[in-house]
């Protein structure tokens, strides 16, 4: 077989001349792009925004238990699912990242609702509309289920040069994708000296997660015989949940390699000279992990759903409609019902036996208030890498139908870490998954 | 500086390093920011005795680690006289290369770093190699060339690692050797350095094989020689 | 999906799955006032587009002069390869590994990096608009990749959904991969549009891997490889041989074919040579240029690409930059392509903002790694010179039509390196 190989010499023209006047129009762009997407729907159509936990919840079991009956439309703007969940037992090495990724085809293609691909730009709540950069929809019901974003400004006050210094040297990693994996490198890139993470004050997405990826952090420190450690500068007077299971982890897995400081307020937080300033004291580090108050995800405040009191939405507490506006129900961490964490699995399991049941109800004619059914909340937290050892909460809730809200049944905590502990953590995730994916 | 110039000078400079080996140095290092002198560390066999010039095959390509523990290089004997050049930069600047050392002046170093993207020969695969003349590369199909096959950049190791081919950007890091005594230094590098980004994205990669990267940044006082195919399981050439 | 239907309603999804996403959003967005950045001072750069292209000017354009001011643009916050992402789809390499960060471009380049999607570009005024307000530039890069064509290839639309082309990355791939995990039918079809789009010998490669794959797990399929070209475009020889060598009797190869229609339903593609029915399949469309570069008057009338002075990249507009797979270039249409290309722009826009003319070599650089099983590659390269005083342009093209298994792992490393020059 030839190989080719061939050596040409020519020369180009003067390119100016050859391609002509440029066509330009200041009005040329503005018609295509802003129609309408979608058809009148027959029915009623539901608008889901957001396709994390909550929104993949809410449109796979709306078609579920409507079929053809309900017209959903499910908007996001991420070409690619990554859970947040597990992501810091990958953080820790344990599992690839193929296992945090899934495809927005199947489910949309399997239960027969339409996904769009585009960014919400608008929401016009007075004309049930939402825009997209592919268009706007209009909506009979519309589900926001925004997560969560950063409020770096609580501490840099509008200075959106430190603030950026702060999100890119030193990522908060709690909304997944890019800021995970630059995380993970500085982790396995860590040799030697003081590493910091910092919690979130509470309310804020995943109240162990902060716990677990401290763990995780660790176990890749031992692993790799990093000269140093991790402190872990927390807000509250105690690791809140699982304190036992964590504290135990620390002394008996990692001792000497983390340090826990309670009653640590962050004060200021200096990412250029590598300082943070807390209640508990001032504490220079070397690299960190630099966790920013969390508040409702951007489309909430475009919204005007936001309570800025709270930076969450208030919310119906058993359906979890707006407040605001009844047309509108804010699924997963955006909104604030007592008792309910923010986590993946509460954001699925209240869509599914709060939100999806009221808005199914209310399609009907139906009480809504009758028709939702009591939440649970499992999570699991990885303390260990080797062997893999997890600990677990779970929360099963009532429906106190007079107080119109959910309330907290019984809570089971395992502080006891165990490898089949582990094991049901991969099982929990993988059942997700398939609920959500498949 | 015009040629007639710049012959001379760089004919009175070898003239001179062979007399005297820090007299070349020393010009060396008025060349701004060009040479940047390491440890003088001799080229040693695996017994530890120095590595004589007429024991470097030239139908081999050996390796070194210089001026860092984890930083290869490639040793090569060209077979033939290699007098200085002059290495021009791409941003008009230039520097002097010193040319073969060793009696025959035949004996050149230079960073296994591939200027490009950084490919460098690892335990498992070397993708940047010497061929010498008996191994033609299949690019330029001719030998006497370093050439990587990530993305094919080809050098001249007998004009100071500029580039012949290829994408590359700068000619590969010299390393500059002296003969003494009959023994083989290297003694510092010449042109473009690539070890700060090399440190920075193989840091994982170094620490598996070094530990940590403080170990593998460590300056070495002699380098053992050995031929490339006895590191890398796999020397892949094109 | 060959399994299943659960009372889709099909039309409702071609509608909806609007796989194709627009850039600019004019419009729907208001155009706020709000200067984000102020005036420039002659230094700033915007680089909208956070792929090979894009990433690869912004971090060298201040390698090159770190007086400029570089802003990247990209709407995605997670960067996804598409080189070696046939690999992944065949189960040779694991999603995560072609992820990447942007953050090292800030960290370690100061390049400003916005997750933002771009409103407008204002070609007359300089601004480019995003959700929040405009910036205003000295030089524009534009990187935006490809657009799927189904402005002028409808039919595309609806198939797009289900069966995957799988040249912009993301859910398409994941999906793809789990479809051919799954497969258990009788029949497999790979489209290859006319060319020029993405990648000249991704299709190609996709075919013999797939092919390779089913080889590999015995499974009883055979493909049906249509393709809109007479021949491989690339590589033609290595393709050809290998698809004779390795996979004779496993599939049909159907060359100079029109595809006239795609029937999704009944899962049948209408071709000028018959029909062919098929289980599953990868049916790759037509691309073009995005269509926002149509709207700011970079193309115009039946142009599917940006015309750009073919060695320096500029535009009909001075100092706007158009790289990467959505002009017209010598080089074909591909990451690494992207990645010289926007070396190039660098030299240029570096000196410019130095208020001299580059007057250096220019040199574009292409090489494309083609798998022809699961174990060994082929491999092009192409190289344009350009003196920039003579105009005068040195073209070399070597093939290598040799499969060979250190190909492949020059593949590898070939990958490795571009992520390296970009994020690391």
């Amino acid at each position: 077989m030839a190989d080719l190989s061939r050596r040409d010499v020519f020369k180009i023209a003067g390119v100016g001349a050859a391609l002509g006047a440029l066509h330009m129009s200041s009005t040329a762009c503005a018609t295509k792009t802003a129609g309408r997407m979608l058809p009148p729907a027959k029915g009623n159509r539901v608008v889901i925004i957001g396709g994390g936990w909550a929104g993949m919840t809410a449109a796979k079991h709306l078609k579920k238990e409507l079929g053809d009956k309900v017209d959903v439309v499910l908007i996001e703007k991420r070409k690619i699912f990554m859970s947040c969940p597990i992501s810091n037992v990958w953080l820790g090495g344990l599992v690839d990242m193929e296992f945090l990724m899934h495809d927005f085809h199947t489910p949309a293609a399997k239960y027969g609702y339409t996904f769009i691909n585009a960014t919400v730009t608008d929401i016009d709540r007075d004309r049930r509309r939402v825009y997209t950069t592919d268009g706007y929809v209009d909506y009979d019901y519309l589900i926001l289920a925004p997560g969560i974003r950063y409020n770096y400004d609580a501490w840099f006050k509008g200075d959106k040069k430190m603030a950026q210094i702060c999100a890119t040297h030193f990522p908060s990693a709690f909304i997944p994708g890019s800021e995970h994996i630059a995380l993970k490198r500085k982790v396995d890139n860590f040799e030697e000296g003081t590493f910091i993470l910092t919690v979130p004050p509470p309310p804020h997405r995943c109240p162990p997660a902060p716990y677990e990826r401290a763990a995780m952090i660790a176990h890749v420190f031992k692993k790799n015989e990093v000269n140093g450690k991790l402190i872990i500068l927390d807000p509250k007077g105690q690791i809140k949940p699982k304190g036992e299971g964590f504290g135990r982890a620390y002394q008996e897995l990692y001792l000497g390699l983390v340090e826990y400081v309670p009653n640590a307020k962050i004060k200021e937080v200096d990412p250029v000279n590598k300082v943070i300033k807390t209640t508990a004291g001032d504490f220079k580090f070397d690299d960190a992990n630099i966790n920013p108050p969390h508040q409702a995800g951007d489309l909430a405040w475009k919204a005007g759903l936001v309570n800025p009191k709270t930076g969450w939405c208030d919310v119906n507490p058993l359906t979890l409609q707006s407040k605001l506006d009844p047309r509108v129900f804010v699924a997963g961490d955006a909104s604030s019902v007592k008792g309910f964490p923010k986590s993946g699995d509460m954001a699925h399991n209240h869509t599914q036996k709060m939100v999806v049941k009221a808005l199914v109800a209310l399609l009907k004619g139906k009480d809504p208030l009758e028709a939702v059914q009591a939440p649970t909340n499992t999570c699991y937290s990885m303390v260990n890498g080797d062997p893999k050892e997890a600990i677990v909460i779970n929360v099963l809730y009532d429906i106190d139908r007079k107080k119109k809200a959910p309330v907290k049944k019984k809570v089971n905590v395992v502080n006891d870490r165990s490898t089949q502990l582990a094991r049901s953590t991969f099982e929990w995730a993988k059942a997700l998954y398939r609920d959500m994916f498949s | 500086m015009d040629r007639r110039n710049f012959l001379k000078t760089c004919t009175a400079v070898a003239a001179a390093s062979l007399a005297s080996p820090s007299f070349f140095i020393n010009t060396l290092k008025a060349q701004e920011g060009s040479f940047k002198p390491y440890n003088k560390a001799p080229l040693l066999k695996k017994d530890g005795t120095p590595i004589k010039p007429e024991e470097i095959d030239p139908t081999k390509q050996y390796l070194f680690f210089y001026p860092h523990r984890a930083t290869p290089c490639i040793l090569a004997n060209l077979d033939k006289e290699v007098p200085p050049t002059e290495v021009k930069l791409a941003d008009g600047s230039v520097y002097k290369w010193q040319g073969g050392v060793g009696p025959k002046k035949s004996i050149v170093a230079y960073s296994a770093i591939c200027p490009h993207q950084l490919s460098y020969p690892t335990p498992d695969y070397s993708f940047i190699n010497y061929y010498p003349q008996d191994t033609p590369s299949n690019i330029v199909k001719r030998g006497g060339v370093i050439q990587c096959c990530a993305h094919l950049s080809v050098f001249d190791p007998e004009k100071g690692g500029v580039v012949l081919d290829g994408p590359a950007q700068f000619p590969l890091t010299a390393i500059v050797l002296t003969y003494e005594d009959g023994v083989l230094y290297a003694v510092g590098t010449l042109g473009k350095e690539f070890f700060e980004d090399f440190f920075d994205v193989f840091k994982p990669d170094l620490r598996k094989l070094y530990k940590s990267s403080r170990k593998a940044k460590k300056l070495v006082e002699k380098c053992e020689v050995i031929e490339v195919s006895e590191y890398a399981k796999e020397v892949i050439r094109c | 999906m060959q399994k299943k239907s659960l009372g889709v309603n099909r039309r409702e999804l071609i509608l909806g799955g609007a796989v194709a996403s627009a850039f600019l959003v004019s419009g729907v967005v208001a155009k706020t006032k709000n200067s984000l950045l102020g005036s420039p001072k002659g230094n700033r750069v915007v680089v909208v587009g956070g792929g090979y292209g894009g990433v690869t000017a912004a971090k060298y354009i201040r390698k090159e002069n770190p007086d400029a001011e570089v802003i990247l643009v990209e709407k995605n916050q997670l960067f996804v390869s598409c080189p070696l992402s046939n690999h992944f789809l065949v189960g040779l390499i694991d999603y995560g590994s072609l992820c990447f960060p942007y953050n090292k471009l800030h960290t370690k380049y100061g390049v400003k990096v916005i997750n933002d999607f771009v409103v407008d570009i204002d070609i007359p005024k300089r601004r480019v608009y995003l959700s929040d307000g405009y910036i205003e530039y000295d030089y524009l890069v534009l990187s935006p990749g490809i657009e799927y064509d189904f402005e002028n290839y409808p039919f595309y639309k609806e198939t797009a959904w289900f069966y995957p082309g799988a040249f912009k990355p993301g859910s398409e791939h994941l999906y793809l991969r789990r479809l051919l995990e799954e497969f258990e039918g009788e029949s497999i079809v790979i489209t290859v549009p006319k060319m020029p789009y993405r990648c000249p010998p991704a299709p190609y490669e996709r075919a013999a891997l797939i092919l390779s794959y089913i080889k590999e797990n015995g499974l009883k399929a055979h493909m049906y490889f249509i393709d809109e070209n007479e021949y491989p475009p690339i590589l033609r020889e290595g393709f050809m041989k290998a698809y004779n060598d390795f996979y004779k009797g496993m599939a049909t190869y159907l060359t100079g074919v029109k595809i006239k229609d795609i029937d999704v339903g009944s899962r049948k593609i209408i071709t000028s040579k018959g029909e062919v029915k098929f289980d599953f399949g990868s049916i790759i469309p037509p691309m073009k240029a995005p269509e926002f570069l149509r709207e700011i008057g970079l193309t115009y009338g039946k142009e599917k690409w940006v015309k750009v002075d073919p060695m320096t990249f500029e535009s009909k507009v001075q100092n706007v930059f158009v790289i990467g797979d959505s002009c017209e270039s010598y080089l074909p249409k591909s990451g690494y392509a992207a990645n010289s290309q926007a070396k190039v722009v660098a030299k240029i826009v570096a000196s410019r903002i130095r208020g001299k003319n580059y007057e250096g070599r220019l040199i574009q650089h292409g090489i494309c790694y083609a798998m022809v099983n699961l174990k060994s590659a082929i491999m092009v390269e192409v190289e344009y010179k350009y003196d920039v005083k003579t105009r005068e342009v040195q073209k070399i093209l070597r093939e290598d039509n040799t499969w060979k298994v250190s190909t492949a792992k020059r593949y590898y490393e070939w990958a490795r390196g571009l992520w390296r020059d970009m994020f690391l």
